[in-house]
């Protein structure tokens, strides 16, 4: 709710991105217990460079703009909202695999899930401390 | 334009005329004048307070919008310590303000 | 600075001793192998490290040499090389290895692998690896700390 406030994107975004935390927890789970398994190949979760762009992609303005009268019409900034960017699941098939076939590297995956869960506690912190300023101005 | 007088040299050094922000001062920066002490107004109190807490707000969700999107742009004490001045800010104006209200209501029903 | 610049840092550590760790002990496990797919002897491998730069290698020649390259970003393995060092010669004629013919016959060509060397060297990579975990432990504790604030 409140969307168009600086409030209610902030929460909006952070709860995204907690979203994504816990996929994201998932799937590097998956990959480390599959870390000997022959001809796995780990994969990853994108979400950080589309929502970037999408979040810069309000800044900018192309001028002139395209005289666009019907829905069909195609503008010249073909702007991506960012309520739209959903997190996605890649196969990652594209780094060296050892000999048989599989290509987790433990040490990454071990660090990406502890990137992961202090970008969590990060994250709740941010949102708890958005909706305790709302608590201090309601409160009598 | 008023000629300086041999008083308000102090040793060496003597009062430079300043008319205008852009002049140097004398520690060789530019700044505001030395102002008379402008009435301040309980609604310019008010503004200026408005207007600082709405600052620090939107540079804490600025840092959170930049953790999520660039991680490595930004330091973890960074964003934490923006989100408590934000909230302290937040506080401190909303405690004042009462304050303020309360005092012209005891003011105003003073009899 | 960065979130989790450091911990990055330490982490390209932790893969690179890792490696380092394995090359020596295949090192040890084949410190006896006296013929191999190629002909010859075991020889023993190594490992390079690179430090990760910021800015390219290449430095202009007006640019002083003691101009650093700035905060790092870690380790990497260049290669993993072979030693060229000749091997050792142990004189064992019943060895179906041995030498039969030239001046050296009798003799069999052990590898070049020096026991005692590797295990220095596999002591070093493990209290690398150890100085590497304590730093990330520092970070992640940093990092709480951090939390703590306004809390």
């Amino acid at each position: 709710m409140f969307l168009n406030t600086n409030f209610g994107k902030t929460v909006a975004i952070l709860q995204r991105g907690m979203d994504v935390a816990s996929l994201r927890r998932e799937v590097i789970a998956n990959n480390i217990a599959n870390a000997d398994t022959p001809n796995f190949k780990r994969s990853t979760v994108n979400f950080e460079a589309q929502l970037k762009r999408a979040l810069d992609g309000e800044k900018t303005k192309v001028e002139p703009a395209a005289f666009v009268t019907d829905p069909r019409h195609i503008g010249f900034d073909q702007k991506l909202d960012w309520q739209t960017v959903k997190p996605v699941r890649q196969l990652d098939y594209l780094t060296q695999s050892k000999n048989n076939g599989n290509n987790v590297d433990l040490q990454e995956e071990l660090m990406s899930a502890e990137q992961n869960q202090m970008m969590y506690s990060l994250m709740a912190q941010a949102a708890s401390n958005e909706f305790n300023q709302l608590n201090i101005v309601l409160r009598r | 334009m008023d000629l300086l007088s041999s008083l308000s040299a102090q040793g060496g050094q003597i009062e430079q005329l300043r008319t205008d922000p852009r002049h140097f001062d004398v520690n060789g920066k530019m700044g505001p004048l030395a102002t008379d002490g402008t009435k301040a107004s309980f609604q310019d109190a008010m503004v200026t307070a408005m207007e600082g807490i709405n600052a620090d707000q939107i540079k804490a969700t600025d840092l959170y919008q930049r953790m999520i999107t660039d991680p490595n742009s930004v330091d973890a004490h960074d964003v934490t310590l923006a989100g408590a001045q934000a909230q302290m800010s937040l506080n401190l104006a909303k405690n004042v303000i009462e304050r303020g209200v309360q005092a012209y209501r005891d003011i105003i029903n003073m009899r | 600075m960065s979130l989790f610049g450091g911990i990055a840092t330490s982490s390209s550590g932790l893969s690179a001793q890792q490696l380092r760790l394995d090359v020596i002990s295949n090192n040890l496990a084949n410190a006896s192998t006296t013929r191999t797919a190629d002909g010859g002897p075991f020889q023993r491998s190594r490992v390079v490290f690179r430090p990760i730069v910021s800015q390219p290698y290449w430095r202009s020649p007006f640019l002083p040499e003691s101009l650093d390259n700035g905060l790092g970003k870690g380790v990497r393995v260049n290669k993993v090389e072979k030693d060229n060092s000749p091997a050792r010669l142990v004189y064992d004629p019943t060895h179906p290895d041995a030498i039969k013919t030239g001046p050296k016959q009798g003799y069999v060509e052990m590898p070049n692998v020096n026991v005692v060397n590797e295990m220095v060297d596999m002591i070093d990579a493990s209290r690398a690896y150890e100085a590497n975990v304590t730093l990330i432990n520092g970070a992640k504790a940093m990092f709480s700390k951090a939390l703590e604030i306004g809390r």
